[in-house]
């Protein structure tokens, strides 16, 4: 397969905006955590011309368009994609093009979807970029969903995000039942665990525009939304790892954020003016990997906590430190 | 047009490239259809070309301290996609990343001599740590059910809800495996 | 100080000063103390969807929030156009909190309020009738003023119209000073809340009186 180079390196930056206020997908170069990031626009992409049961490539090309436009129509960013056209490579082969397509991985029978990386680990240059769904399961591109059936334009919807760096959110809840384990509530499509099969989630929330709008936002998005900064403690300490959701009591959004240092710094930004309600919890209901790097010391001993004051958050700022104190349990 | 995917040197996040869509496992049923349950430690990693030289997977040796599932000698080989070759390396979201010296509890599927899988790719990778006082434990909480036929939900902050000890965790698998109740 | 309560302010010091009868009227200055009461401030659920089109989303935590009754400072400045009617410029200060209760919290989440302080400003203008000429006067008044309202960290402010209207006695302890106290309501359009909408709350204040 031809391969070619289809990314260049431009200047390193060094300033920061917003940085920390969600999990952004990056990988270690040297010493240094490098986020992902797209400079230019557009994404050129191509589809696997390979049919899934129930789901034909052009289907899935519609689908993944549908769910590109979803993210494009975010407002004060600048993104936007073009289909390149339908290829017989697969999405997760080092051929410099970045591909989604339908792939069998009966290895991966507990993935849905998953988005892949090349780099160069010497510059930090990605290659390529690729999703996969995977055709072990079946799909449906039905508008309504089908029952027992995937919904591609979610599931692609989920991975794009991805694909434009975004990490996963914790805004959501899950049971166990007969053996297993659904999603009850979500308020992202970020959430790492599919709703269950015939379910869409094909819109996006305010947690989902804000971590996208702290990558790709423009001026107007800095200028018009506050951020709240503070730290999660527990007896004094900082607490690696606790989920930090801002709550708008007048809006009803919904915007989350992680502490991710050791003395509890956390980052919600994104959003509107205004009074906010924090809660901090733990990241003690499944796997802590899907949010962070399982080898740091995440601390998931305490107890879900609000904190006792309202915090208001000022337009194009950042509102006063605040000291969410949790509890051990 | 050349599209430009840029590194920017930010103030990155220390997180790792941990991103999929996965239909998460009961515990129960991780401990059943898992081949090979095994606690050890990394005392090998390698990647690989694979698929014809159009992937790379690293290939992980696992030294057995304990098997509590199967048990196909001192070593264990264990694959996950992704990895790197020379300057290249490949990331496949979500896929757990181990270093040397790893601590780790794993249950996995296929060949346990030539590359056995990781059972959900993350969800059956569990990490062996000490705790502040010390203590080693495994860092992730079980998620287990009550019984099996129970809807429950799972409560962030569930004092019930702790990281175990290494030889209770064991233990936990012991009793999952002989059908009894979690606790 | 906004346009408005300057407007408020200009228009009462011009009424005094432009009509030669209004030049032998004479002014009354009162400060003292005002009691606002509290209103109910709005209550949000954070929910999560449940997926499925037309289900019930999935309650994480419920609020429910009040703004605080508060005691003030108020002082106003009156020129009498008439022997009975008075008209008045005021200013009123006073902290109340707003304050979010929790409850139905998924997890039973530590913590069971949170809360915020509130720096108020009522600017307004009145007019005052005031009944017979005896050591004790009873009077009405109405009148409309702007409310500006401020978070404790001064990051967000509310402003809006107001609508007042009540009524009181004031008592002369001689030729010069005296006593007042009135009770009456103070319809706002906006205030610091989770909903936007018009309020009505009680009032009551009581201070002295001078005359001159």
């Amino acid at each position: 397969m031809k391969r070619r180079i289809a990314a260049v390196i431009a200047a390193l930056i060094l300033s920061a905006p917003a940085a920390e206020a969600y999990l952004k997908l990056g990988t270690r170069i040297g010493d240094n955590f490098v986020p992902l990031h797209w400079a230019a626009f557009p994404i050129r992409y191509f589809v696997t011309n390979r049919d899934a049961a129930g789901v034909t490539a052009p289907q899935l090309q519609q689908a993944v368009a549908g769910a590109l436009t979803t993210w494009s129509a975010v407002p004060n960013v600048s993104i936007s994609s073009q289909f390149v056209g339908f290829t017989g490579a697969s999405p997760v082969t080092g051929d410099g093009m970045t591909v989604i397509g339908f792939q069998n991985r009966p290895d991966l029978d507990r993935t849905l979807g998953a988005t892949s990386f090349t780099i160069d680990s010497v510059t930090g240059e990605v290659i390529e970029s690729d999703i996969f769904l995977n055709s072990v399961f079946p799909w449906s591109v039905t508008p309504g969903g089908e029952a027992g059936r995937q919904d591609v334009e979610s599931i692609a919807l989920h991975e794009l995000g991805h694909l434009l760096g975004l990490g996963h959110s914790a805004i959501g809840e899950t049971e166990l039942f007969g053996g297993g384990r659904r999603v009850l509530g979500a308020e992202t499509v970020m959430f790492p665990i599919a709703f269950p099969a015939g379910t869409l989630n094909r819109a996006l929330r305010a947690d989902d525009i804000a971590g996208l709008s702290d990558i790709y936002g423009n001026d107007q998005f800095r200028s018009s939304t506050g951020s709240i900064t503070g730290r999660v403690t527990k007896n004094g300490a900082g607490v690696l790892g606790a989920h930090v959701v801002a709550f708008n009591p007048e809006t009803g959004k919904l915007v989350g954020g992680f502490s991710l240092t050791a003395d509890g710094t956390f980052t919600i930004a994104g959003l509107d003016p205004g009074l906010h309600v924090l809660r901090a919890e733990p990241l003690d209901d499944g796997d802590v990997g899907s949010f962070l790097n399982p080898a740091q010391p995440v601390d998931v001993d305490f107890k879900a906590a609000l904190f006792d004051r309202l915090v208001a958050v000022p337009r194009g700022g950042t509102a006063a430190a605040v000291e969410v104190k949790v509890t051990p349990k | 047009m050349r599209r430009a995917l840029v590194i920017v040197l930010l103030l990155a996040v220390p997180a790792a490239l941990r991103a999929t869509v996965l239909i998460p496992i009961e515990f129960r049923e991780l401990v059943t259809i898992s081949s090979t349950i095994v606690h050890g430690r990394v005392v090998d990693v390698r990647a690989d070309w694979v698929d014809g030289r159009r992937a790379i997977d690293t290939f992980l040796t696992i030294a057995a301290d304990e098997y509590y599932k199967g048990g196909p000698g001192d070593t264990v080989v264990v694959r996950v996609p992704g990895g790197q070759m020379g300057r290249y390396r490949t990331i496949l979201v979500g896929a757990p990343e181990f270093q040397l010296g790893d601590e780790v509890v794993l249950f996995l599927r296929g060949n346990p001599s030539t590359g056995a899988f990781i059972v959900g790719l993350s969800q059956g990778a569990y990490r062996v740590a000490p705790d502040r006082t010390g203590r080693r434990v495994v860092t992730s909480p079980i998620l287990m059910g009550k019984s099996a036929d129970q809807t429950q939900p799972i409560v962030r902050g569930d004092p019930a809800r702790v990281p175990l000890a290494v030889d209770q965790f064991r233990d936990v698998v012991k009793r999952v495996m002989a059908g009894g109740a979690a606790r | 100080m906004t346009s408005c309560a300057r407007q408020s302010l200009l228009l009462s010091v011009m009424l005094a000063m432009a009509s030669p009868a209004l030049a032998q009227s004479r002014a009354e200055i009162s400060g003292g103390v005002t009691w606002t009461g509290g209103f109910d401030a709005g209550g949000t659920d954070a929910t999560l969807s449940r997926g499925a089109a037309g289900a019930t989303p999935l309650t994480l935590f419920s609020t429910s929030s009040r703004v605080r009754p508060a005691v003030g400072a108020s002082g106003r400045v009156a020129f009498f156009v008439t022997p009975q009617l008075a008209v008045e410029g005021s200013l009123e200060y006073s902290r109340p909190s707003l304050e979010t209760a929790f409850s139905n919290d998924f997890e039973q989440a530590t913590g069971t309020q949170a809360t915020i302080g509130i720096a108020s400003y009522l600017f307004g203008g009145s007019a005052l009738y005031h009944f017979g000429g005896a050591r004790l006067v009873p009077f009405v008044s109405a009148g409309g003023g702007w409310l500006r309202q401020l978070d404790q960290d001064r990051v967000n402010v509310v402003d809006g119209p107001e609508l007042h209207a009540g009524g009181g006695v004031k008592y002369r302890l001689s030729s010069s000073f005296g006593l007042r106290v009135e009770a009456g309501v103070s319809s706002r359009e906006k205030t610091v809340s989770f909903e936007d909408k018009r309020r009505t709350v009680p009032v009551v204040s009581g201070g002295v009186t001078y005359r001159f």
